[in-house]
């Protein structure tokens, strides 16, 4: 069974990622979705879509908080898998479409952190091991096998964090709007070595939509139609007891991209696609990601992060928008921003961070510790 | 000594706080070349910590399930209501059948858990006992006490084979005096007037019990292990005494302090270690009164498990990290009160996190911590328990993580290997100036996690391996 081409993407909106300390999830929410209502070119919210999914990692509320803020008394189902979150939402939705249960489905993934009262992610007291419990600290545990074996260093990672702050000054609604250099990020305070400040993703209140509807329906709506080739989910072992892992790797990814090439009929992803949205949520996990989705060998990475592969001048290039890393990671909502970052693109409507005839795109989520990795292929004919 | 068998001292161990606190950093100064230093238990330590630290270097490859008695005595354990033996059974593997004991509230608990521990097996009703003395001395910043106190434990095993000291005399004096006391809720040890401590808590009651004590046998030669609150009244009751300085046991108050209620006890294991067949050691513990132990050794070991811990040093370089560690700055807002980790949680993952027992699958695969289903061969409920703690292990992965509260960040946490074991994920403790390395070999400690719920939580990290030279 395979998704290819049974569901289209119709409508795409996103609120702008900031600290938003003077607007609550609900008016995210609203951004965010009537945005998308508009490109969608929707007018009857009530009559034109048939449910919801919506996706939050910290509230525990998702049904009343969407259906509240948008007067929409529809099927509404929360999605959650941590900071894959995003990109499962769409994948519900997409799945329901395909099912042939709804026409028309409305994913909207959000998160209001800076509701929460600290700064950055919580340091959690969930039982008397596993501590410190950081994602810093989870995500960290790949870098000194990494270096060891194949001779990378934080030089490379700040070059990514170089790039994707760059890209984020190209995006409208991106959070950080600055250039930074390498020493920029050499020289920030340790969160979780090798991770300094800059390594590590900006914290933001986010909200965004994408409207999908059956593949045949797509006519009927104003934009040009952008193509699910395949939206696929994997869980690995947790890497903490994993007795075969090789901390080179989250094998999460890996398995992720090997069911949504086959689903999407992709041989040779580096060539084949055109533009990329990976889960930098620290730059080594977008480091492994060049590799764990099979653009690069295992072990190449530092080579090509030098020769500009990923840039947005590059062969593939990754993180249009700034990603997570300066777009900003409202958990629940990053892995939608992905999906419509990667729909403008397919458009031609990404402006100055335009990648020239891109027709195949891909976006990818890890979370967990990390344990839970979630991928989406568009395209357009 | 009118024993049905006799009985004594198996063996002995002790643990001093690794880290050590010098007057100048108290003062704010910069540490010393050199100069007296007291112990100090860091953040991850207490008295439990400590005391499970000195049982392992007491017991080492003694089978422990001979055991059928341990005491745990000490005056600073964390819970008024809830035992401290019972939780410290479980961190050393003893069976569930053990007999639990603690003994609180009194500086002169570490003779009086001695000697409980000798009448139980010299009665038949042990095999073998384990008596656990530790404390860790928090005097009021800006006190005398700060800088006097220490924190360390001794360990001893009694059992009546293979006995390298046998008890054979005691005395025991109870008086009632406010010399020197802690509230319930008191942090620190608040004292009376000096000249009047020393003379009617400690002196005199301890010139007492001494002189109940026989004269030595023979030509034996006996030495004092004597647990004066500090220096000074150290050598005023040697006179009082009329013994030789060279008869009484170094104090340790330059390189440990005096350790309450571990002070004594830690003297004997001091003097264990150097003692001849024949000697006997004099052991007076004040406190309430106090006591005094006669012990004939009967077998020299020639062992340094003393100067062995003391020599394991890591100073404290600020007096703010030493105000970290002990929570000793004011806050105007206190962590959210929660309920910290589960209880209901807490007791099914007892022996995981206690006594770091994981598991082997029948295919051979280990795993840690409990699962039902294997990793491996994906069969149900195919484990045999196996206890990790007393194994090594190598580094396979780490991270240095400046955001877990610590009074020295970064915390260094990452993923062991043990020996013929599973992968553990656990904080990383001691490491030298250069930090990690992978495939770094690795032991694991009972240590304080964190304090969730304002409660103490234990686990296991994983420390440096000694090295060998």
């Amino acid at each position: 069974m395979s998704l290819k081409d049974k569901v289209a993407v119709v409508g795409v909106g996103c609120s702008k990622f900031m600290e938003n300390w003077t607007s609550g999830a609900e008016d995210l929410i609203v951004d965010a979705v009537f945005e998308a209502y508009a490109d969608a070119g929707i007018e009857d919210a009530n009559r034109q879509i048939d449910a919801v999914f919506c996706g939050s990692l910290y509230s525990a509320m998702g049904p009343v908080d969407v259906s509240e803020a948008l007067k929409l008394y529809k099927p509404v189902s929360a999605v959650y898998n941590y900071c894959a979150t995003g990109t499962e939402t769409v994948r519900a939705a997409c799945l329901a479409v395909a099912a042939g249960v709804y026409d028309t489905v409305l994913a909207v993934g959000y998160d209001k952190p800076k509701d929460r009262g600290v700064s950055g992610p919580p340091v959690t007291f969930r039982g008397s091991r596993d501590l410190p419990a950081t994602p810093a600290g989870w995500f960290a545990l790949l870098a000194a096998p990494y270096f060891a074996k194949f001779g990378a260093g934080r030089e490379d990672l700040a070059k990514i964090a170089v790039k994707n702050h760059h890209n984020g000054t190209l995006a409208p609604k991106s959070f950080l709007k600055k250039e930074i250099t390498v020493d920029d990020v050499l020289n920030a305070r340790m969160i979780s070595w090798p991770f300094g400040l800059y390594d590590c993703a900006a914290q933001t209140d986010g909200a965004a939509a994408v409207i999908v509807t059956r593949a045949d329906l797509a006519k009927n709506f104003p934009k040009q139609p952008v193509l699910v080739k395949a939206i696929t989910s994997h869980c690995s072992p947790h890497p903490h007891t994993d007795p075969d892992h090789d901390f080179l790797r989250w094998k999460a990814t890996e398995y992720a991209a090997r069911d949504a090439y086959k689903m999407a009929g992709i041989d040779d992803p580096f060539r084949q696609i055109d533009v990329a949205q990976l889960h930098d949520c620290f730059t080594m996990t977008e480091l492994v990601s060049y590799e764990d989705l099979g653009f690069i060998e295992k072990g190449s990475a530092k080579d090509h992060i030098a020769a500009g592969t990923f840039e947005l001048t590059g062969e593939l290039p990754v993180n249009t928008d700034g990603g997570l890393k300066s777009f900003g990671h409202p958990t629940g909502a990053s892995g939608a921003r992905m999906i419509v970052e990667n729909v403008l693109q397919l458009r031609g409507e990404a402006g100055a961070r335009q990648v020239k005839d891109a027709k195949l795109a891909l976006s990818h989520n890890i979370g967990g510790y990390p344990t839970g990795c979630a991928v989406s292929i568009l395209g357009v004919e | 000594m009118a024993g049905i068998i006799d009985a004594g001292i198996v063996d002995w161990g002790a643990y001093v706080a690794t880290r050590r606190l010098s007057p100048a950093v108290l003062a704010g100064r910069k540490p010393p070349e050199s100069g007296p230093e007291r112990a100090l238990a860091w953040a991850d330590e207490d008295s439990v910590t400590m005391a499970v630290d000195a049982a392992r270097a007491c017991l080492k490859d003694r089978p422990r399930d001979t055991i059928d008695l341990l005491v745990f005595a000490t005056t600073t354990y964390a819970f008024d209501e809830k035992q401290g033996a019972a939780l410290i059974a479980v961190a050393l593997g003893l069976s569930g059948d053990v007999r639990t004991v603690d003994i609180g509230h009194s500086l002169r608990g570490g003779t009086e858990a001695l000697l409980l521990a000798n009448d139980a097996v010299a009665s038949g009703r042990a095999r073998n006992a384990l008596v656990l003395i530790a404390d860790s001395r928090l005097g009021a910043p800006g006190s005398a006490l700060e800088s006097s106190g220490g924190d360390a434990a001794a360990a001893f095993l009694i059992g009546t084979e293979g006995v390298a000291a046998k008890l054979t005399a005691d005395a025991t004096a109870s008086e009632e005096i406010v010399d020197v006391w802690r509230r319930n809720g008191d942090r620190f040890v608040h004292s009376w007037e000096d000249r009047f401590t020393t003379q009617y808590g400690f002196e005199d009651p301890s010139a007492a019990v001494a002189a109940k004590l026989p004269a030595a046998a023979g030509d034996a030669e006996r030495v004092w292990a004597v647990s004066a609150p500090n220096k000074r009244a150290y050598g005023s009751l040697a006179k009082a005494l009329k013994v030789r300085p060279d008869q009484m046991v170094p104090g340790l108050y330059d390189t440990v302090g005096y350790c309450g209620a571990a002070h004594a006890p830690l003297l004997l294991a001091s003097a264990l270690d150097t003692a001849q067949a024949g000697q006997e050691i004099a052991v007076v513990a004040h406190g309430d009164g106090a006591a005094a132990l006669l012990y004939t050794v009967v077998e020299a070991r020639g062992s340094s498990a003393v100067a062995d811990t003391i020599a394991e040093r890591v100073p404290v370089t600020s007096q703010a990290a030493y105000r970290r560690a002990r929570k000793l700055d004011l806050t105007e807002y206190p962590v959210a009160d929660d309920q910290g980790v589960s209880a209901t949680i807490h007791y099914r993952e007892t022996a995981e996190d206690i006594r770091m027992q994981g598991q082997r699958c029948q295919c051979g695969e280990p795993q840690f911590p409990k699962q039902r289903v294997c990793i491996r061969c994906g069969q149900k409920d195919q484990f045999t328990d196996e206890d990790f703690a007393e194994r090594k292990g190598t580094l396979l992965t780490y991270t240095l993580d400046a955001f877990f509260p610590a009074p020295t960040p970064p915390t260094a946490v990452g993923v062991v290997l043990v020996d013929n074991g599973p992968r553990i994920y656990l904080q990383i403790a001691g490491l030298p100036k250069e930090g990690p390395t992978l495939g770094m070999p690795l032991r694991f400690v009972f240590r304080r996690i964190h304090e969730s719920g304002k409660r103490p939580n234990y686990f296991w990290k994983a420390l440096p391996e000694r090295s060998s030279s």
